[in-house]
């Protein structure tokens, strides 16, 4: 309860020093609002972790499991990231951008997870033939 | 990482927006131009070593 909180201050806290800036015209206020979401990321990074610790846990009960795990993490890392970038140059008026980033995540899932797809047809072909 | 940060970026921002004003008064437009964008620069340096140091931690949270 206490994280929502800080983070909630920290961004009503940035809004009203944006609001500040922006009276000057100042080019800052994207670097604040890009900071407010650093320091908001690193505050739920203690959080992200323990959820990755216990599914790691599950990771070493079973064994066939492990690239399928490692792969998940790969995709929630690379979609953490595009997400935030994406939002960063949402926030700083550059929409266009912002897809070009998201589509630029999505074609990279695809790529890392085109191995894992041609294993399970090869699997189902196997067995088809198997019957 | 900390709050900072944010104080530490506000208040350049506003010094710089103050300088700005000034030389744009003053009739020094292409200074005050200059002005700003050392501060950009200035501050840009400080978030580029955050967004390395918040990748690299991502980097090892979803040990990749």
């Amino acid at each position: 309860m206490n994280i929502i909180l800080k983070i909630i201050i920290i961004c009503v806290f940035t809004a009203i020093i944006s609001i500040v800036l922006k009276n000057f015209s100042s080019p800052f206020i994207p670097v604040l609002s890009l900071c407010c979401g650093l320091i908001c990321i690193y505050l739920l990074i203690p959080y992200i972790r323990n959820i990755i610790d216990y599914i790691s846990k599950f990771r070493h009960n079973t064994s066939n499991a492990d690239s399928v795990i490692k792969l998940t993490f790969k995709i929630a890392a690379i979609s953490v990231i595009c997400e935030f970038g994406g939002q960063l140059c949402c926030d700083s008026g550059a929409e266009y951008l912002a897809s070009k980033i998201l589509f630029a995540g999505k074609i990279v899932i695809m790529w890392i997870t085109i191995p894992h797809f041609i294993n399970l047809f090869e699997k189902i072909i196997s067995y088809i033939w198997l019957l | 990482m900390e709050v900072n940060l944010i104080f530490k970026i506000a208040a350049i921002g506003i010094v710089v927006a103050i300088i700005h004003r000034l030389l744009v008064q003053s009739g020094r437009d292409e200074q005050a131009l200059m002005v700003t964008i050392a501060g950009l620069v200035a501050v840009m340096f400080i978030v580029v070593n955050q967004i390395n140091e918040l990748f690299s931690v991502i980097k090892t949270l979803f040990e990749l």
